[in-house]
């Protein structure tokens, strides 16, 4: 961490990053629902119009395969586009731009030329808001083939990892959590940096177990790391950051040193990205799994659509408490 | 409003020599082995695309209809680079003929999922509106890919922010197998526009004179910031909608009917009755372009398949 730092939530931290990057280069433009005139809804834009004016951010329509797919024309004419589709969920409205044109186009035309966009959708799972708000969508994600997939757990991590989303000259979705973005203030430097795309952070260290998470599934795997220390287990957690690029490196150390690997996230078990980061750690790591003391396992919600309600949803989607249990079952 | 007479016989050019490319693709294809994996032919239809290159400039974004990309020299692409494309010869065409991905001649590629392509210009038309250039956009596509969602959301979009496009819908009677007749129930499809709040009109696209004028308006209104426009082209699929298409669903005799409105014979006709065209220049011309058509063929299958090695560089992540 430098040296100076001020204390910012995640919301503040990546206003800031988009305004320092919005300053930084004039290409970077805003565009999607409500930006302006309700501060992309949470405040993730506030002042960005009273500072840019409308040639840099602007609403559009309730109109998603138009937000993507515009930033796709307007990155191969010469801007670096931050298209906002509001919620995560919202992806599936638009689907064949996500995916096919910005997720696959770069490679399947064999572009000879940089396609510098960012998608900002925000995930949203245990909001209460039900499935078309709160399903997960990173999975589906993970699968494009040119799509980095950012999932950010801090104010330092979304600040770092959205301005280097920003410079990354091929398409990047960045999905902050509804739910941290009012969480509490953290140190983030007031000098320039970034996260680089693809870097693990392991963000507490242990030596019984490795728990693998990304975004909000992150606190509460360290609330469940808490607990587990008065039951005198040693938790440690791996922070994915980005499930594109996946570190793979940096959970194989932590789960050579430990022995054990639970992974565990919010989007739904059958078909998730558990299953995928599980495969890559036995590819890359044959003999570390076979030393194992206990099987790999997953944690993740329950196979169904998101009801309306926290009530509800909060049953279907882990919760510490789980993370707890499913540790406590492998030792 | 007098169209110069170098235009018109340079479109005639341009209209023979697509016809020529046409053949050439089909011969091509029909062969095997030129690394063609289909073809959507758009015989009769390229006079359309034609028309309108000849009101743009080379950094001007322009999305023809899918199935006349190979009419695209109208916008400056070599003979050779077009039938390459079809043949995926080159990284920029590993989409073949849904890719055309050539940026500096303001070609920015297809979808194959249809209409899912328009925003992408839309998109080129707000960047265009954001540095502000004078870019004009046009963006065809069929009366087929017309319907889809994002092609309204484009749309809205352009009209909200008063971007430089045109959209062109290219009604050539058939989207796939299912006649337009069956799926528009107005008569005027160009009606659209008025729901979007910008001008439009229907154009008889078989006719190279009042295709050339109709566009030549919607563009240059487009360019000095009056704003999008549509244009429906009315024309007709003479071919199947892929090259084997058994083409069950076509009424007998209708696409003999629409021979007889051939838009290349038309053309010739109204340049040889304005005294500017001879049946020798038509025979001479003829010949001059099938030997380059050849020529640039063969340059094309002479060239090497895009490259396995060269397509993984484009890999993010592992492999």
């Amino acid at each position: 961490m430098a040296k100076q730092t001020k204390m910012l939530r995640y919301i503040e931290a990546q206003n800031e990053a988009l305004k320092e990057e919005m300053r930084r280069d004039k290409r970077v433009v805003l565009w999607g629902e409500d930006l302006v005139s309700m501060a992309g809804i949470f405040g993730t834009t506030f002042g960005i119009y009273d500072e840019f004016g409308p040639d840099r951010i602007r609403d559009t329509a309730i109109a998603e395969s138009a937000i993507v797919e515009m930033a796709v024309g307007a990155a191969l004419t010469g801007l670096r586009p931050v298209a906002f589709v509001m919620y995560a969920s919202f992806v599936f409205t638009c689907f064949d731009g996500v995916y096919s044109k910005l997720g696959s186009m770069a490679q399947e035309f064999g572009y000879r030329d940089p396609v510098p966009v960012v998608i900002h959708a925000m995930i949203s799972a245990e909001s209460g808001f039900g499935t078309d708000h709160c399903m997960s969508p990173e999975a589906l994600l993970i699968h494009a083939p040119d799509l980095k997939v950012v999932v950010p757990s801090t104010p330092y991590d979304a600040k770092g990892l959205l301005k280097a989303a920003i410079r990354d000259d091929g398409p990047v979705i960045y999905m902050p959590h509804v739910r941290l973005l009012f969480g509490e203030a953290q140190p983030v430097p007031t000098e320039d940096y970034i996260i680089p795309l693809g870097k693990a952070d392991v963000k507490r260290k242990g030596k019984d177990i490795t728990i693998v998470a990304y975004s909000a599934m992150v606190m509460k795997a360290l609330a469940a790391a808490e607990v587990l220390t008065k039951e005198g287990i040693s938790v440690e957690v791996v922070d994915l950051r980005t499930l594109v690029p996946l570190d793979v490196e940096t959970v194989v150390k932590s789960v050579s040193k430990t022995g054990r690997l639970l992974i565990t996230h919010e989007a739904m078990r059958r078909g998730g990205a558990a299953g995928e980061i599980a495969f890559r750690v036995i590819e890359a790591a044959p003999d570390v799994v076979k030393t194992m003391k206990a099987p790999i396992k997953r944690l993740a919600a329950k196979n169904m659509a998101l009801p309306h309600g926290i009530e509800l949803e909060g049953k279907l989607v882990p919760q510490a408490e789980d993370v707890v249990k499913a540790v406590m079952e492998m030792m | 409003m007098a169209i110069p007479k170098e235009t018109l016989l340079k479109m005639y050019r341009e209209l023979v020599t697509a016809r020529v490319m046409d053949d050439k693709l089909y011969e091509l294809y029909s062969a095997g082995g030129s690394g063609m994996p289909w073809l959507h032919r758009g015989t009769g239809e390229e006079q359309i695309a034609i028309a309108v290159c000849n009101n743009l400039r080379k950094d001007d974004y322009f999305k023809p209809n899918f199935r006349t990309v190979y009419a695209l020299f109208a916008k400056g692409l070599s003979l050779r680079d077009c039938i390459a494309s079809e043949m995926i010869r080159d990284l920029a065409a590993v989409g073949g003929h849904y890719s055309y991905f050539y940026p500096e001649y303001g070609l920015l590629g297809h979808s194959g999922s249809l209409g899912e392509d328009v925003c992408i210009y839309v998109g080129a038309a707000l960047s265009a509106q954001l540095r502000k250039t004078d870019q004009a956009t046009v963006c065809a596509f069929g009366d087929g890919a017309a319907s889809k969602g994002p092609v309204h959301e484009g749309m809205v979009m352009a009209a909200a922010w008063n971007l430089p496009i045109v959209f062109l819908i290219q009604n050539n009677q058939y989207g796939e197998g299912t006649a337009a007749s069956k799926i528009y129930r107005m008569k005027d499809i160009a009606d659209r526009a008025k729901a979007y709040g910008f001008p439009g009109e229907t154009v008889d696209g078989n006719d190279v004179i009042s295709m050339y004028e109709v566009a030549k308006k919607y563009v240059d209104r487009a360019r000095s910031g009056g704003g999008p426009g549509l244009i429906v082209a009315e024309t007709y699929r003479v071919r199947g909608h892929f090259e084997g298409d058994p083409q069950f669903y076509r009424p007998k005799g209708e696409v003999d009917e629409w021979w007889k409105k051939d838009p290349l014979a038309r053309y010739q006709k109204k340049l040889m009755e304005m005294g500017i065209l001879t049946e020798a220049d038509v025979s001479k011309l003829e010949k001059e372009i099938r030997a380059e058509v050849d020529k640039a063929g063969k340059e094309a299958l002479a060239l090497p398949f895009a490259s396995y090695e060269d397509y993984i560089k484009g890999a993010i992540a592992e492999l």
